[in-house]
């Protein structure tokens, strides 16, 4: 299967698509208005760094991502799509892929990008740091002429596998004349970068603001819309609900309000919510266990944990409905992959108190059958509450909990290097492809003490392994999603760790912003076809 | 007789009446907390942000996950409470003991003692607190004697203000030619009359941990296990627009209790220094 990819132009093209009310076009109507500022914010704090190499986070990503372009995106119908690159073609094994580059694009700089540019990208930042454990079976890259570059792999690659890992976030084409020669993570332009997306960088007001202005040379014709951007940083969800309301601030990305500020203002009618643009980046709030400790060395007492929380409730009250129940390690609005055909770890108290009493844990006299460390990752506020909530549900079933709710670096650290907690509630985003975000919590390679937002569980099983090297390099779709199927199978029963909800991100943008939540993972998007009607 | 006259004192000093009595009510409710409240303040009872009033249940309403906020406060009283006495306690053995010594001693020792209680000072109380409170971890233990270590020095600088003042009186002349030894002059001659102002003093320490303990728990840092007022505050923090009542009750029971705290340290200031009073 080749995946044709024709150049976008702009105007009628995609209007037309929007007009035909399919998601994409949602928050567009009439014809795009020239010219404005559009200020936007985001339900987190200021980036270490404009870019970071590494991906550093949500937060580098959403201030890069509109300076930066990747090799390629996908549509919000799921269509790879490319940006820099105009196509590509797996070779018949698929052990190599030649991908066709875009011509006549300018870095900020006024240089050409070139094939040396990618090349330089792919072996130097992308090996190295973006993307590296999704090219564990990268062999190298090569440039035939002027415009291809052909991607080598020790093993097959899957051709989604392939397309996902040029979408990824920070999978950015960087300029060689730049970055070569320096240390990447640590060279000064990650704080002023030259790129080659619609917006360039003209300053940083620390404490306060990125001001991106408009790319006249931009390749994409008629693009951008606006002649400015401001990413605004404010610190308390309060006060960008009173900065959104004073018109300060245009568009805020990944729930910049606190839920019942989202009815106040939209019922203004001066603003909208939507929980689209986040398909592909689903968030959840997780439970694991960690198998560490001795008593969770039965899986009937890690089910029991799951039996005896009522994720509705959290769904409900902590989330304000902004959640569901989570179930898979794969998330329900993953088209490709997801299936609810899987053991179910409901709410069920009686269940998980007879599977304890099955397990040889029965009560004791004070009443409690053991007791354990329950450590709610304090970066997003909901997790506390979250914390509470699991504390009572499992003394109810007679598991004694001490709960500590520590800030972010001690939670990092806690959970991901010092392995200080029997359970933990942390936090997952994971794209449709499953390797190796999603199953780097649960293979044994995952292990990496020190490494965040890794297999902190301890988990290891063999099969699980195998299921995973096989998942990595089937390459015919049908019998990769049967593989895949197989794993949240054989995850969801083992329940080493488990979505407790799959929440539901909110953009929440005035209503005289248009073109907004039309892509899969809108924070990350360019937004050179945002504009501001009048 | 003379206790009559401490009382009298005391109680001529109308607002301190008061906020005696208000502490008075504060204290019984966190002794009784578990006979009118016997199930975990901590449990979910209802349904989530009910308004005072809304269910006669819950006469305080509820909290953002359905807890009941009359259980929190009443509970939260005994937390609150425990935390401002004991970080008072804890400050005020550091701050009497280095005083004593620093005053009575003097030369190098008030010296080195001095340097040490100005170090404490340069740092900013609230970020020292938290400091401690993250690299020890959020139990009330550990709350506790971070504000004790924070709120020391006040009460230090007052002792060895007194120990200066008096360690050359004649009593305590006398006791020196007489042989008695340091420690027991320091501790059973010198200390009784140092005592009144530094009462004075410590009764605004338990006041002023309070306060410390609610900034940390608002900040998330407080102990979660345990129904304190400033968690609560905390808490509502995020709903201030719509359900501020969750913030408003807690904050106005730490507000009335800081202010009876310090009424009461008057009063006590009157009912110790009769004569400062009636000059």
């Amino acid at each position: 299967m080749t995946i044709k990819v024709s150049r976008r132009v702009f105007g009628a093209g995609v209007l037309a698509v929007g007009v035909a009310g399919t998601s994409r076009g949602s928050f567009a109507q009439g014809t795009p208005r020239r010219g404005g500022t559009l200020v936007a914010t985001w339900g987190g704090g200021e980036p270490q760094a404009c870019y970071v190499p590494a991906g550093g986070g949500s937060s580098p990503t959403f201030s890069s991502s509109k300076l930066f372009e990747r090799l390629a995106r996908r549509r919000m119908d799921g269509v790879f799509e490319g940006v820099l690159a105009e196509s590509w073609k797996p070779s018949a094994d698929f052990k190599t892929y030649t991908v066709k580059i875009r011509k006549g694009v300018k870095f900020h700089d006024g240089k050409d990008m070139t094939v040396d540019d990618v090349v330089y990208s792919v072996s130097e930042i992308w090996k190295k740091y973006a993307v590296a454990s999704a090219l564990t079976d990268f062999a190298g890259i090569e440039s035939p002429d002027a415009d291809t570059v052909v991607f080598k792999y020790n093993n097959p690659t899957p051709e989604f596998f392939f397309a996902s890992t040029l979408c990824s976030p920070v999978a950015y084409i960087v300029p060689k004349h730049v970055y070569a020669g320096s240390d990447p993570v640590t060279n000064p332009a990650n704080n002023a970068p030259i790129a080659t997306g619609p917006w360039k960088f003209k300053e940083w007001v620390r404490g306060s603001h990125f001001e991106y202005v408009k790319n006249e040379n931009y390749w994409k014709k008629d693009e951008p819309y606006l002649d400015r951007l401001i990413i605004r940083y404010v610190r308390d969800p309060a006060g960008r609900a009173a900065a959104m309301e004073a018109g300060d601030i245009h568009i805020g990305v990944f729930n910049p309000v606190a839920p019942p500020d989202i009815k106040r203002l939209t019922g203004t009618g001066k603003f909208v919510a939507t929980p689209k643009g986040y398909e592909e980046a689903v968030w959840s709030t997780t439970l694991e266990c960690n198998m560490r400790n001795p008593v969770f060395a039965k899986r009937e007492v890690r089910q029991a944990m799951f039996h005896a929380v009522n994720r509705e409730f959290i769904a409900k009250t902590v989330y304000y409905g902004y959640a569901r129940p989570g179930t898979s390690p794969i998330y329900s609005p993953n088209k490709e992959f997801f299936t609810a055909d899987t053991f179910k770890t409901g709410f069920d108290p009686k269940k998980a108190a007879a599977l304890l009493d099955a397990a040889g844990f029965p009560k004791k006299a004070d009443g409690k059958r053991f007791t354990l460390n329950l450590l709610a990752a304090g970066w997003f506020q909901e997790n506390g509450k979250v914390g509470a909530y699991v504390k009572q549900a499992l003394e109810d079933v007679g598991v004694g909990i001490n709960l500590t709710v520590p800030d972010r670096p001690s939670s990092i650290k806690r959970i991901y290097t010092d392995y200080d907690f029997d359970l933990a509630i942390s936090n997952q985003a994971n794209p449709s492809e499953p390797v190796p975000s999603t199953t780097q919590y649960f293979t044994t390679d995952g292990i990496l003490k020190g490494v965040p937002f890794r297999n902190a569980s301890g988990y290891s099983n063999p099969d699980v392994d195998k299921l995973v090297a096989s998942i990595k390099i089937e390459t015919d779709p049908a019998k990769r999603k049967a593989l895949v199927v197989e794993f949240q199978k054989v995850i969801a029963q083992e329940a080493p760790l488990l979505p407790l909800v799959e929440l539901e991100s909110i953009t929440l943008a005035s209503t005289k912003v248009q073109n907004h939540s039309n892509d899969p993972n809108f924070l990350a998007a360019s937004w050179g076809d945002l504009w501001l009607a009048s | 007789m003379q206790r009559f006259e401490f009382v009298a004192r005391f109680a001529r000093n109308r607002g301190a009446l008061v906020g005696a009595c208000l502490i008075l009510f504060v204290a019984l409710m966190a002794v009784f907390a578990s006979v009118f409240f016997p199930t975990d303040p901590l449990r979910i009872v209802g349904l989530p942000e009910l308004w005072p009033g809304e269910d006669p249940e819950f006469p305080l309403g509820t909290d953002s996950l359905g807890r009941d906020i009359l259980s929190m406060i009443v509970h939260g009283a005994r937390a609150t409470l425990l935390i401002g006495l004991f970080a008072s306690a804890v400050a005020t053995i550091i701050g009497v003991g280095v005083g004593a010594t620093a005053g009575y001693f003097g030369g190098w020792v008030d010296e080195i003692a001095m340097r040490v209680a100005e170090l404490f000072q340069t740092i900013p109380n609230l970020i020292f607190v938290l400091t401690i409170v993250v690299i020890l971890g959020s139990t009330l233990t550990n709350i506790v004697i971070a504000i004790g270590i924070v709120s020391w020095t006040p009460i230090a600088r007052m002792t060895r203000a007194e120990f200066l003042s008096l360690r050359d009186r004649e009593f305590v002349q006398a006791c020196r030619s007489m042989g008695m030894s340091d420690l027991r002059i320091i501790v059973s001659e010198i200390l009784p009359n140092a005592l009144p102002p530094v009462i004075v003093l410590s009764s605004l320490v338990v006041a002023g941990a309070i306060l410390f303990e609610s900034a940390v728990s608002f900040l998330g840092l407080g102990d979660p296990n345990v129904a304190s007022w400033g968690r609560l505050v905390g808490d509502g923090r995020q709903l201030i627009r719509s359900s501020w009542y969750i913030c408003a009750i807690p904050g106005i029971a730490i507000m009335i209790t800081v202010l009876c705290l310090n009424l009461v340290g008057d009063g006590l200031n009157d009912a110790l220094n009769p004569k400062l009073r009636d000059r």
